[in-house]
Formats: C-alpha cells, structure tokens, sequence
C-alpha cells in the first residue's frame, strides 16, 4: 500500500505541475458549461434542451454530455501514464524499483481518478449553486451525478491506462483509447439499427446507459455500479498483466 | 501471477488464459446481474424511480395467489422494444419479490403457437405492427406486449404495456382485482332523462377502467341516488328536474359524495354562439353557501387556440391552470402538475353555512377577471389585446376559485317540502311554454312542481361535495387533457376514499422552472403586469422600455453564466493554490 501511495503522490505531482492538466482543466469546464447553456444534448433518444431554452432547475444536459467528454479527457489524462515513462526511459527504471507492477498501475490510476473526480466536482458544483439559485434544483441528482461520474471516469481511465501500456507512443495511445470508447458511447445509439440481439448487448456493453439512463436520474443500481467495477477491474489488470510481461524482457 | 512461472513463454500463457477467464467473469456477472440483482437506491427528491411504498404493500398484503399471465412476443426483431421488454420483465421480477410468494407469472409466446395468439386476441390483446430497420433492410413485425391477470376468480387485462406506465396500470388493476367490492360511480349528464348523447364518453371510458359506472336517468322520475353508489358524478347538468336535484340532495344528507361540474354558457365558437344554460341546481347551490354566475373567467395564462384560417391566438378563456394553482395542502391536486379549463366560471360564495367548510382545490392565475360571456366569441388577437388592457386598466387581476371542495353536514334547500317525482306530460308542457316565451323574447315561465309530504333529510350526515365551475375540460377529445384525465381520476379516487390510487398516480416528476429574467425585468419596468396577448399591446407602446428589460434580462443571464463559470475556474485555481502550499510545507517538513 506505501508503495502504491508513493506512485499516486509521484503521478499527482505531475499532474498537478503539467501545464496540459490546467489547459484541459479550463477547456474542460468551458465546453461543459457552454453546451449545458446554450446546446443541451441533442443526441439519441434522450434529448435534453440547453438549460436557457428549457428553462429547468436541472444539470441533465451536463451530466448527458459527460460520458462523452470523458472518452476525450480520459485518454488525454492515461495517454503519457505508460507510453511517455516509455519514451522518456523511465519505464526501465520504474519497473527495476521494488516496485510490484500492480502498485504502478493502481497508483497511476489512482492519480488519473482523483484528477478526473476533482474535475468533475470542480465542474459540476459551483453551476449546480447557481442553478439552485434560480429555480427547484434537485440535488439528490446532482449528488448522484457526480457519483456516476466517479464510476464512469473510472472506466474510461482502466481503458486509457491499458491503451498507454500496450501502445509506443502517446498519440496512438490516446487515438486507441478514444476509437473504443467512443465505439462503447455509441453502442447505445444504434439499437434502432441492431439485430435484437446484438442492440441487446450493445445496449448494455455501452457506459452511458449505466450512467445516463440511471444515476444522472438519481437512481442508483447496483448493477450500474457491478458494470463499472467490473469494466476498472478488467481494464487494470489488462495494464496489470501487459506491464508484467515488460519485466520479462 | 509470476511465482508460479519460470519461462517468459509460460508466463504469456498464464497471462492470456487470466484475461480470458477475467473477461468471461466480466461477462457471466454482467449477464447474471442483469437478471438477478435488484439492489438500487433512489436519491431523487421525489423518489420516482423507488418502489413506491403503497405497491410493496399492496403486493405484500395478497390473501391468494395472483396469476400473471404475459402474452409477450418471444423473438423481437425490434432493438428497442427487446430493451423496453427487458424492463418489463425486471419491474414484473420486482412485483414477484414484493408478494413474497403470491404471485405467479406465466410467459406465453402469441409469436410461437395460433392457440396462444387466439387465447390472447380472447381477452383482448392485439398485436402492434412495429417497424424495425435492419441493416439497409425494413420488416415489420407484429408484437404482443400484454398481459392477463386473475385473482380469486376475477379477471383484469393489460393490452399493451410500456415500462414509463406499467407500475400505474399493472398496480392499479391488482388494485381493483384485490377489491372486496366493486365499487360502483353514479354518472349524471344533461337533462338526466334519458339515455346519454353528451360527450362525456372518454371520461366514462376511464371511470369504468376501475368502477362500475351507473347511469342515473330515473332521478326526476322519483328514484333515489343507489345505496351502493360511493361517488356521484354530475356532469353538465341542465334543466335538471326538481326532484332529480331533491334526489342528489338527499343523497349527499346520507353521507354521499358528489363531484359537480357545472357551468353558466356554452360556447360554440363554430357558430360564434353564447348560449345560456340552467343547471337546475341553483337552489342548492345556494344552500351549500357557493354561486356560480354567467360571466367567465378571463385569464392571461391560457393556452392557444388555433382556428383555420385566422391562426393561432392566445385564448384568455381557455385557462392553463399551473402548478402553483393546485391547492398543495389537499392530496388530490398535491402533486399535480396542472389542468386545462375551458369557458370556466368563478364559485362565487353566498356566505358562509354553519357547519359546511370550503377549501379552495384549484385557482386561476393572478392575471385573472371575469367577463361577459359574449367576450367569449372574440377570438382576433387585436380585438383579444384590447380587451386584456381594458380588464387592466379597470381593476388589477386576481386568482378566481374554478373548483372547490365543500365538506360538512349541509342544509337542505327542501326542508319540509319535497318536490314531487315528474309528472311527463306536465313537463313537456313546460319545456314547450319556455321555448315559445324565449322565441318571443319574453321570459320563460317558472317550472311548477307539486310538493309531497315525505321525510326530507337536513345536515343529517356529513358529506363531501368538488364543485368545478366548468364541465367541457372532461368532454371528449382535446379538451380531456392529460393533465384534465388525471385531475379527474383524482378527485373520484379521493371521493371514493381510494387512497392508494392516488398515492400511485402523485409518482409525477415536480415542475422546477427557473426565474424567468425577462418576466421579471419586464415588471420592474411595469411592462409585464398582463403577460399573454395583452401584454403585446403594453410593450408596443414603449419599445424603449421593452429592448431595455430586454438587455437586462440578457445581461443577468451572462452575469449567472459568468458566476457558475468563474466559480468553476477559481475553485480549480484554489485547489492547486493549496496543492502548491501544500508541497512547498511537506517539502520544509
């Protein structure tokens, strides 16, 4: 467990000083507010009008658009986790510490997840005062929006962290990462056009529908949850075993 | 994992068939907790997803087994319904788990066999042709989504269920099944002579989804309102025999509950004609300490009305009632979310009855006056706009009672004399003197009716009557809202003490608008005092006033886009403010 503290810290560090963590941080919360004001979502079966437009006390617009956001931020966030340690030569070195391969990851992931988290929050909360301010805000689903968000973002980061283990450089890691995710998004939007079975499981592969359907609406499954610890679970030890296999060389 | 590999080949091998054996635990407990794991948590304000606690207990009280049986079709072609099927099967799983035994489901495939489809068509269940696309390729596929239940020898069927609906309708049939008694609803309409012609059809539909609907035509003839009637419905009422209002009087003295829903003039904008209406109710509405006059409710939150030709107008006398207009503290409109009314009048009061309380259930907007019913017949926004700055100029608006709720042991307007059952050829008399006096404009002759010495009863009994000023928002069509279906079903379900109904039916998401900035800039500006078409006319005569509520209407929105934005970016700075200190003391320490 010290060991894994000590990655986290070391990862947090860097995030914390990269300039790239405060440019998405910015960019991240201007793009979220701005289609929450003005766009809404307009994809799928779910719309959700722009805030001013629907005139609501309500962040489902925000909360629709987080999955996707988060197919963008999250190989953003993993893509240096293994390719950039790899390219920089530090990979070697890391893995020569009596250090054991499942301490790195989690500690990596760790550090990814409590930025995305603090993101998230940092994002979600001051909008959802001023939103209470000017009408009926529900907050049951607003707590329970950034709880799924928590859940989601750890998904998309195992994701992430496996494609910047399997990948040389951080570019075809992050291009990886965001063409799965970005297939798993969407799985969801095409059960119109699915064989019953496949819009089934594609229905139920996808993350937003354990994210958007549900929690956003202030239901929490337990179901949703299994989905994604299994989904972290899965994406870890794929980085887990592919970091293992590096020692061997 | 490495301790027990010695060669990398080895180790590869061992880190594949982990993975394999990962993803298909992945995959089993996926599908394994899809079907079999219920745990959830609703953290909403208004619980809407939760089981709601009067289906648990409802399911959890069954004295005999309740069999299920589900005509769904086995193999959909269609994505989205396989999913909405799935649903349906889970809320169905939930149900089961809530009656703890004494519940049975039983799965017939209509898709897999002629003698189910028939046994399905039998109760009523036909197929929906549904399109589905796959691929570049298009079928349409018919698909069964209903369902049979029986308790205890009694029937109930669902034809087709969606998951948004299903609880309502699946929870509210086990409720009707598990039922000692069937509850049964007088239905007086019109003239209460003779067999129903009114347009009341679509509401009669819905009361007998639950009730058993009894027709009264024999009141004028001397029959009395039933024993076993738990609510009376009175529906448009006219000329209404004295006995038959004897008839409801009585009835109400015995404890009864009536809804009545009455009204002055009918309007037929088809024929631009305002036709005054007697109910034959007055002396009792009077009795009851309430009035109701001719001139209409004037409102300037109203909905459209669109004529062919001439186009869409905001109609102030079409009444959009909204969520602050349902009286909160009365379950009945609690949790409603508004209702539609048309050509309504205000219950007035006559002073207050000793013994008799009145609770206002549903009120008009503040933008509110009363006027003639010929004002009715405008229906051009101009000619609409100038009436509304008229109304506005004369006296400020004011919210107007349409439906109230009258509770207590009421006075009988017929103490010590009874009116006499209708006498036929007597009354056909009348009815011809009254047209030829109104075709000849003079006033039409008092209805004489002899009087009978029986025992009349007077605050016997305390009885509950909801009195609505208006009868055309339960008329068939467009004008029976969804919102009008609702109220409806409420206010019988609660006169006919049916509780648990009502608990179902409040499961409905609460209005949460926000501020409206311009509404607001507009009337500190004093511009937005009558909002609607009239309000049109006000800002014309100031457009500078107007782009200036306009601008800072604009400006306050940028300035909350600002705040939530800004607060966002500096609650970040914060945090990696103190991430820094906090660096810079662990670095010292």
């Amino acid at each position: 467990m010290r060991r894994t503290v000590a990655v986290y810290r070391r990862e947090l560090a860097a995030y914390m000083d990269s300039p790239v963590a405060w440019v998405t941080t910015v960019l991240f919360v201007l793009v979220l507010h701005g289609v929450f004001f003005f766009k809404g979502y307009p994809l799928g079966a779910r719309q959700v009008p722009a805030f001013w437009e629907g005139r609501t006390a309500s962040l489902q617009a925000l909360f629709a658009w987080l999955p996707l956001l988060f197919v963008l931020l999250a190989p953003a966030l993993t893509m240096g986790a293994w390719a950039e340690e790899r390219r920089s030569g530090t990979e070697e070195l890391l893995l020569t510490q009596p250090l054991r391969a499942r301490d790195c990851v989690l500690g990596k992931f760790l550090a990814a997840w409590s930025i995305t988290a603090i993101l998230s929050a940092v994002c979600v909360l001051p909008l959802a005062l001023v939103v209470s301010r000017l009408g009926p805000l529900d907050w049951g689903t607003v707590w329970g929006g950034l709880l799924g968000a928590f859940f989601l973002s750890a998904g998309c980061l195992a994701i992430g962290l496996f494609f910047s283990a399997v990948s040389q450089e951080q570019l075809l890691s992050f291009l990886l990462s965001v063409a799965v995710l970005l297939i798993l998004w969407s799985a969801s939007l095409f059960v119109d056009v699915l064989p019953p079975v496949l819009a089934e499981v594609a229905w139920y592969a996808s993350p937003s529908v354990h994210y958007v359907d549900t929690v956003t609406r202030g239901m929490l499954d337990a179901r949703d949850v299994l989905y994604h610890g299994l989904l972290v679970l899965l994406g870890l030890y794929l980085t887990v075993a592919v970091v293992e296999g590096r020692r061997w060389r | 994992m490495t301790a027990f590999v010695r060669t990398r080949g080895e180790w590869r091998l061992n880190a594949w068939l982990t993975a394999l054996l990962l993803v298909g635990i992945v995959v089993a407990a996926n599908r394994l907790a899809k079907n079999h794991l219920r745990l959830k948590a609703d953290l909403s304000e208004e619980q809407l997803f939760a089981p709601s606690p009067v289906a648990t207990r409802m399911l959890g009280e069954l004295e005999d087994v309740l069999q299920v049986k589900v005509f769904f079709t086995g193999e959909l072609k269609h994505g989205p319904v396989k999913i909405a099927k799935g649903r349906l099967l889970d809320q169905l799983d939930e149900y089961e788990d809530a009656a703890r035994g004494r519940m049975e489901v039983v799965f017939a495939d209509p898709g897999s066999s002629s003698e189910v489809r028939i046994e399905a068509q039998k109760y009523g269940i036909e197929p929906i042709p549904l399109r589905a696309v796959q691929g570049t390729s298009e079928l349409t596929q018919e698909v069964f989504l209903g369902m049979v239940l029986r308790y205890r020898g009694r029937e109930g069927v669902l034809p087709f269920v969606l998951p948004q609906s299903f609880a309502y309708g699946f929870l509210s049939e086990v409720h009707r099944l598990t039922r000692d008694e069937e509850i049964a609803v007088g239905f007086v309409a019109g003239t209460a002579e003779g067999a129903a012609t009114d347009d009341f059809g679509d509401a009669r539909a819905l009361l007998g989804g639950r009730y058993k609907v009894r027709e009264l035509v024999g009141l004028a003839d001397g029959d009395p309102v039933p024993g076993d009637v738990r609510v009376l419905v009175v529906a448009r009422p006219v000329d209404l025999h004295p006995r038959a209002a004897f008839a409801i009087d009585q009835y109400l003295q015995r404890g009864g509950h009536v809804l009545l829903l009455t009204e002055r003039v009918r309007i037929d904008l088809t024929r631009l004609d305002a036709r005054l209406i007697a109910s034959g109710l007055d002396e009792l509405l009077a009795a009851w300490g309430v009035a109701l006059d001719e001139p209409l409710v004037w409102d300037q939150e109203s909905n459209w009305l669109n004529i062919p030709g001439v186009g869409r107008t905001q109609y102030p006398f079409w009444v959009n009632v909204g969520e602050d207009g349902m009286e909160r503290s009365v379950p009945v409109t609690g949790r409603l979310p508004g209702a539609d009314f048309f050509w309504a009048h205000e219950i007035g009061a006559t002073g207050a009855v000793s013994g008799v309380a009145r609770t206002s259930l549903v009120r008009s907007s503040a933008s509110s006056w009363v006027v003639e019913p010929n004002d009715a017949l405008a229906t051009g926004s101009g000619e609409l706009n100038s009436r509304g700055v008229e109304l506005l100029a004369t006296e400020p608006g004011r919210r107007r009672d349409l439906a109230v709720w009258l509770v207590g042991r009421f006075p009988s307007p017929f103490a010590g004399a009874a009116p006499a059952p209708r006498d036929a050829i007597a009354d056909a008399l009348w009815r011809d003197a009254v047209r030829v006096a109104l075709e000849e404009g003079r006033e039409p002759p008092p209805r004489e009716v002899a009087t009978t010495d029986e025992e009349v009863l007077s605050a016997a009994a305390e009885g509950q009557v909801v009195l609505v000023g208006d009868a055309d928002w339960i008329s068939d069509g467009k004008f029976f809202t969804q919102r009008n279906q609702l109220l409806f079903e409420n206010l019988v379900d609660w006169l006919a003490l049916e509780d648990d109904l009502i608990a179902l039916r409040a499961k409905l998401p609460r209005e949460r608008r926000i501020d409206d900035f311009l509404t607001q800039e507009k009337e500190k500006r004093g511009l937005s005092t009558l909002r609607g078409s009239g309000a049109l006319e006000l800002e014309a005569s100031d457009p500078r006033l107007l782009s200036e509520a306009e601008r800072a209407a604009v400006l306050r929105r940028w300035l909350c886009m600002a705040v939530a934005t800004g607060g966002s970016l500096f609650l970040a700075l914060l945090l990696g403010l103190a991430w820094r200190l906090a660096q810079r003391w662990g670095a010292v320490a």
